[in-house]
């Protein structure tokens, strides 16, 4: 339903705006979390194609089944002149393995984040110096009690982050390349999904990414996590994936990432799709 | 997992090997092959409804071969660029960065069209790329 409500929202913007200012792929996919980057990591960039005095929409459903859990999300992002990107996603995790076990009443943990990026300086293609952005995420927990009960301090948190991105035309193998590194403090447990901590903690995050075609896209990603919540650690995040970008409109992330341990449970990994699509 | 990656490390560096040893000019295929490439560009160009119109007084002909002759120096190619600086040429135009990227983008297509290797087209891609801010708002 809410995939619905997402491409409706694009069918209104495709009469509104129309944005292909800007090099196929330099906005990314929308991650987990809303903001342009990989499928986990933000990049610098701003969603979508927008260059000059453009703006567009890009909205993304993305799910990846991990055994014990499943974590849905749907994020919805508006670039604005190459210059500003402010999103919105929701987070729902399914905790089918911690239910089976009987350690968790039979209900799915949702999040939802709000984010805005702002591209400080460069550009990703034509600059020597790479890309940079600050971007910030308010998260909060749609299910205060629950994970009040599961030992997180608070139900609501803002990460505040610094990225870096540089895309080579002819980078490794002759084929375009991308890096990207970002810098982040956050309060969260598991994305927010299990709740937040008092305490700030600085965690690091990068993307490696190579056009092996003009429209393929193999990347890794590794996004550095906190671990704070006392009855279960939380591990470092990482995916290998492969996005196809027919156009400027549809971008298809197809990937395999492993979580490491969630709640309790060790071992988490599993494939993950994730489509995105843009308007015009 | 750690497997996974580090495969997908050697894959991508095992890329980078090869097609280092020809000169840009020989993969373009010298001066006969960037005449092609120059000319299925030019009238991508020209038709693309997107830019077209930038070059509705342009002399064509003359576009044409100061594009040979630059493609051609900027592949380590035997040619002189013989036209106007590049902030000289485009002075007046105000090109933005949209209409620069369109041109990439036309620029990129002509290069498949002519069949050239993926690598060949991006390093002659980063080395156009550069003269981005000569070009650009002018």
């Amino acid at each position: 339903m809410r995939v619905v409500w997402l491409y409706g929202l694009l069918l209104c913007a495709q009469v509104a705006g129309a944005a292909d200012g800007r090099l196929l792929g330099s906005g990314g996919v929308l991650s987990v979390d809303g903001a342009a980057g990989g499928g986990l990591v933000p990049w610098a960039v701003i969603a979508g194609h927008s260059e000059g005095r453009e703006w567009d929409v890009s909205a993304a459903a993305s799910m990846l089944d991990s055994g014990d859990y499943d974590v849905r999300a749907a994020a919805v992002a508006l670039g604005w002149r190459n210059r500003l990107e402010l999103s919105f996603a929701r987070l729902s995790l399914g905790l089918d393995g911690l239910v089976e076990r009987g350690r968790f009443p039979d209900r799915r943990l949702d999040a939802d984040v709000i984010g805005a990026k702002w591209r400080l300086a460069g550009d990703l293609v034509y600059e020597r110096a790479p890309q940079l952005a600050i971007g910030m995420q308010w998260r909060r927990s749609r299910d205060a009690g629950l994970v009040g009960l599961a030992g997180a301090e608070d139900d609501r948190g803002v990460d505040v982050y610094l990225a870096a991105s540089k895309l080579w035309i002819a980078g490794i193998g002759g084929r375009r390349t991308l890096a990207s590194l970002a810098l982040r403090s956050t309060q969260a447990h598991q994305l927010g999904l299990l709740g937040f901590d008092d305490t700030r903690s600085l965690t690091l995050e990068g993307s490696l990414a190579v056009f092996l075609h003009p429209h393929w896209l193999l990347g890794l990603e590794y996004r550095g996590k906190p671990d704070r919540l006392g009855f279960a650690p939380e591990d470092d995040w990482a995916d290998l994936f492969v996005a196809w970008l027919p156009d400027k409109q549809v971008h298809l992330a197809f990937g395999y990432a492993d979580l490491g341990s969630v709640g309790g449970l060790d071992g988490q990994r599993g494939w993950y799709l994730s489509l995105r699509g843009a308007a015009p | 997992m750690s497997r996974l990656l580090l495969c997908a490390l050697a894959l991508l560096l095992g890329a980078c090997a090869s097609t280092r040893e020809r000169s840009l000019y020989a993969q373009l295929g010298g001066r006969a092959g960037i005449e092609r490439l120059v000319m299925i560009a030019v009238e991508k160009v020209h038709d693309d409804p997107r830019i077209g119109e930038l070059f509705a007084q342009t002399d064509l002909e003359y576009l044409r071969e100061r594009l040979v002759e630059q493609v051609c120096q900027l592949a380590d190619g035997p040619c002189e660029y013989t036209g106007l600086s590049m902030p000289d040429t485009h002075s007046g135009m105000n090109l933005s960065e949209r209409e620069f990227n369109w041109f990439v983008e036309d620029f990129e297509a002509a290069m498949r069209e002519a069949g050239l290797p993926l690598a060949a087209q991006n390093r002659l891609l980063a080395r156009l790329a550069r003269l981005r801010g000569e070009i650009i708002r002018q």
